[in-house]
């Protein structure tokens, strides 16, 4: 028996054992009600915990679109949402005001293709396509799609960016890059023209204080001219700083790669800078120790103007002592670093100019202008120049104790030897007379340019265009053409052009450009058009005689092009 | 240690054989209300043990001989060699005194080793887990504080209580056990489970709760309750409260309903209902309140099995919530009691709010709807 109803038959019988039958009956009954409303109670709250449960979510879900919908309306971003079948649900002010829509209600339960290609969303990305505005136009538009469900139903969300003012700003930029671009090229282009125009008078102001050093002087005079001279190479040398200047700013200048004999270089220093130093009592030493590569692929003339300006600086600020000039190369099988250190002994530059030192217009000194002279370019070109063959230039110093400045540069290693179409020849002279043609139209510089030939034996017939050289070259024929740029009726290009294409008895004549344009494309352009050599106006009887004797000596069919050019 | 049971049986108590009244010091009397109401079972006893301390109270129903019974009166004498009992009385007129009235009758306690603490309240008036808080305030939160509220059957009308004077409502007496040989054991366990949507306690004011979650917490009930709406307060009892502040989440207790205000909606439970807690319904289910009194009579029991059941007696309190959900199983709880404690002397009661050290803080609280035994045990 149960042990419930053991009791429950034990409640209902008295001490004579006898059963209360009816109060057994109604325990019983009892414990059976007990047990049905215990179930009953049981279904009940599983039924409502159902029930609850549901209408939890459905308030939770419920909530979650309030929010998401609130969030949508209130967002200042361009915010529309769409059901599975892409027709819109929402759409908030921002996101109206792109497509131009004045109402939501307009557009609720409408597809999202009238206002973009829903082929355009990609689901999870940025995508870039153009909407369509209500009044016709279109708009260029960023979106990010993003799919999902509220509550079991499909809740597409696309947040859109109008890029029209993006596209405006790029394209004002575009444009003020390209003006930009422009007036650089104008500057460029100005500065080009104001170094040809300064270097045709300066040509003659130099030419006519060499021509008249060579002419009988007292002392005074000698030193006049020696003034002279003087002050027309410094403005020489600011003109070609600022146009350096100018190039590095504007991104122009390029740095040419030729064989470059590093030992060549050297003994330049030393022939030039020698005797300079020791005229102001300095000592003046090279160390080409740990110079163990002779000739790298570089730029000789950017490379000289670096080393030579430390040099010049060295030599200016130093008024005892000495300076030192140290070469040495690392070298591996492909390129090479070279390290050229310039020391003196001079005022040293304080600790607080260091840093702008190499600046552009910034000397340690503002007196060092007044005293010294220079535009304060040399360094920031020398630094730039540096930059830009791989390397650096760096400065210790310490006032009172001098300065070092440590040129660093990366070349690539070449095996062809430097070519050395040499600046300085042992001797100025020429082997035989020449018979030569001189093309300017500058009366002036033809003047000069006589007076400078005739110190020498040659013989010249003068034309002052390219019209007239191409008619002298066809009635005779010349040792040398030397042949200016800028001409009137025809330029000197043209005229070189013709006659290296024409049958003309000097088909191969060298013609040597003389020509204020001293940039390298210059160089290039003279090179390309036939020309076999370049001077540069100014030039001195010494540059002049020396490229008269590069001419004739190549003056060979097949070698009126130098190596140079040959790229 | 000695003890008896006694049961009350036609307007008389009887005795067993070689009953010595003189050995018991301490008594505890479980009288149905309408037996305390109409009989002299109170008063009889103190005549019968003049010497001893004569503690009573009405019950929602009463345990004894392994049976819960209803409509019985059943005494706990007990009788210790060098234990000393300190008996604290006090009135209490409103809910809101509680706090104050734990407080003073804790302080009216002097003297070293207290082993433990026995109240027995009334059930109608007091906020339960206040009148605890007020004990713990002066004795600590490790003294061993056990008890119960006094019932009014399944009507939650009037409790009695009584000791130095006859049983009356609104009456708190306190036991004091002191002595190093005493010791007091307590297991409490529900066996209820939550179930259904947390809800937050939106509008309540101390053991008075109006609002869950901003709907009205009475209606909740009666949907619940469907037809045993009818039966309110008392089917209220098959889905007590869990409530835990969300700030200490882990700690939970359980909150039995007193009463219902119609017109008001106001619901009061016999502990606090602050404002912000969390509350879920529960849900009691035979076999688990029956397991769960099985597990208190575990936790009670010695760890060591050396204790001689001659020398320990246990005092069970279950919840009135439980009786009327367990029916006539009822008793199938205090045998999980009593087997788990090897069949242990025993008497108790069915309560309006249990009283004991809480099983996994240590402290004392207030619970409801537990089935919670306390042991005493002495040479």
């Amino acid at each position: 028996m149960h042990d419930m109803l053991v009791h429950q038959v034990k409640l209902c019988t008295d001490q004579n054992g006898q059963i209360d039958q009816e109060r057994l009956l109604e325990l019983i009954s009892g414990a059976y009600e007990d047990d049905a409303r215990a179930r009953n109670r049981l279904e009940r709250s599983i039924t409502l915990m159902s029930e609850e449960m549901g209408e939890l979510n459905a308030q939770i879900a419920e909530e979650a679109r309030l929010t998401l919908t609130r969030y949508i309306l209130e967002s200042r971003d361009a915010l529309i949402s769409l059901d599975d079948q892409g027709r819109i649900s929402l759409m908030n002010t921002a996101a109206m005001e792109t497509f131009g829509v004045p109402e939501a209600e307009l557009v609720i339960g409408k597809p999202i293709s009238a206002f973009l290609d829903p082929t355009d969303l990609v689901q999870g990305e940025v995508s870039n396509f153009l909407g369509r505005h209500q009044d016709g136009y279109e708009v260029p538009l960023s979106a990010t799609y993003s799919v999902g469900s509220v509550d079991g139903a499909a809740f597409n969300l696309i947040s859109l960016r109008d890029e029209t003012e993006r596209f405006a700003r790029e394209e004002a930029l575009e444009a003020a890059k390209i003006a930009a671009e422009q007036a650089n090229a104008a500057k460029s282009s100005f500065l080009a023209m104001m170094s040809h125009e300064l270097r045709t008078p300066l040509n003659a102001l130099l030419g006519s204080a060499e021509l008249m050093a060579r002419t009988k002087l007292d002392e005074q005079q000698t030193k006049y001219v020696l003034m002279f001279n003087e002050a027309g190479r410094l403005m020489l040398a600011m003109v070609n700083d600022v146009l350096d200047y100018a190039k590095i700013e504007s991104g122009q200048l390029e740095i040419e790669k030729h064989p470059t004999s590093l030992k060549q270089l050297a003994t330049e220093i030393e022939n030039l800078w020698g005797p300079q130093a020791q005229s102001k009592g300095l000592d003046f030493k090279i160390d080409t120790k740990q110079l163990h590569r002779d000739t790298v692929l570089g730029d000789p003339t950017r490379l000289r103007q670096i080393v030579f300006n430390l040099i010049s600086n060295a030599v200016k600020f130093s008024a005892s002592g000495g300076v030192e000039i140290s070469f040495s190369t690392r070298c591996g099988p492909k390129n090479c670093q070279l390290t050229i250190k310039v020391k003196d002994t001079g005022v040293g530059i304080p600790l607080e100019r260091q840093a702008s030192i190499f600046d552009a217009f910034v000397q340690a000194d503002s007196s060092i202008t007044r005293r010294f002279g220079g535009t304060g370019l040399g360094l920031a070109i020398a630094k730039s120049l540096a930059n830009q063959m791989g390397g650096d230039l760096l400065l210790e110093s310490k006032p009172g104790h001098g300065s070092t400045f440590t040129f660093e540069g990366r070349f690539d290693t070449t095996d062809v030897q430097d070519d050395g179409l040499k600046d300085t020849l042992p001797e100025s002279v020429l082997e035989r007379p020449l018979r030569i043609l001189a093309v300017d139209d500058n009366a002036l510089n033809r003047k000069i340019l006589g007076a400078m030939l005739s110190l020498w034996p040659t013989e010249v017939a003068w034309a002052t265009n390219g019209v007239e050289a191409l008619e002298a070259m066809e009635l005779e024929a010349f040792d040398v053409v030397l042949m200016d740029v800028q001409m009137p009726i025809m330029d000197g290009l043209t005229a070189s052009r013709q006659v290296r294409a024409g049958h003309s008895i000097n088909r191969n004549t060298p013609i040597v450009a003389c020509t204020a344009n001293a940039r390298p494309e210059d160089r290039h352009a003279c090179l390309d058009a036939g020309m076999t050599d370049f001077v540069t106006k100014p030039y001195s009887a010494e540059s002049l005689v020396h490229a008269l004797m590069r001419a004739t000596k190549a003056n060979t069919p097949d070698a009126h092009i130098p190596k140079r050019a040959r790229r | 240690m000695r003890h008896s049971v006694l049961q009350f049986c036609e307007n008389r108590w009887e005795l067993p054989a070689g009953f010595d009244a003189a050995g018991y010091g301490i008594v505890f009397a479980f009288l149905d209300p309408d037996v305390a109401r109409n009989t002299s079972a109170f008063n009889q006893l103190k005549s019968l043990m003049p010497a001893a301390q004569i503690v009573g109270c009405t019950t929602g129903g009463e345990i004894a001989y392994a049976h819960a019974h209803v409509g019985g009166g059943f005494a706990a004498c007990l009788g210790f060699e060098a234990v000393r009992i300190q008996i604290a009385e006090a009135d209490i007129g409103l809910a809101g005194e509680s706090f104050k009235v734990g407080q003073d009758l804790a302080k009216q306690f002097k003297g070293a080793h207290l082993a433990g603490v026995f109240i027995v309240s009334d059930g109608a008036r007091v906020n339960g887990s206040a009148l605890v808080e007020g004990f713990q305030s002066v004795l600590g939160t490790k003294v061993s504080i056990n008890g119960g509220l006094a019932g009014d059957g399944d009507r939650f009308g009037e409790s009695l209580v009584g000791c130095s004077n006859d049983l009356a409502p609104g009456k708190v007496v306190a036991v004091a056990f002191f002595g190093t040989d005493l010791t007091l054991r307590t297991g409490s366990f529900g066996g209820w489970e939550v179930f259904g949507p947390k809800r937050k306690i939106t509008k309540s004011d101390g053991n008075t709760l109006f609002q869950l979650d901003h709907k009205s917490a009475l209606e909740l009930y009666k949907r619940y309750l469907g037809d045993e709406g009818e039966k309110l307060p008392g089917s209220a009892l098959f889905y007590p409260l869990q409530v835990s502040n969300p700030a200490n989440p882990d700690q939970k207790v359980v909150r039995t309903i007193l009463g219902v205000d119609e017109t008001t909606g106001a619901m009061t439970f016999a502990g606090d209902m602050p404002e912000g807690w969390t509350a879920q319904l529960m849900f009691g289910e035979v076999d688990g309140l029956i397991a769960g009194a099985g597990k208190a009579g575990k936790a009670a029991s010695a760890s060591q099995s050396t204790s001689n059941s001659a020398n320990s007696f246990a005092i069970l309190v279950s919840c009135i919530g439980r009786r009327l959900l367990l029916g006539q199983r009822a008793t199938e709880e205090v045998r999980a009691v009593i087997e788990a404690l090897d069949g242990i002397a025993h008497v108790g009661f069915y309560s309006y709010g249990e009283i004991s050290p809480n099983g996994f803080q240590g402290t004392c609280n207030l619970h409801n709807q537990t089935m919670t035994v306390t042991v005493f045990e002495a040479a």
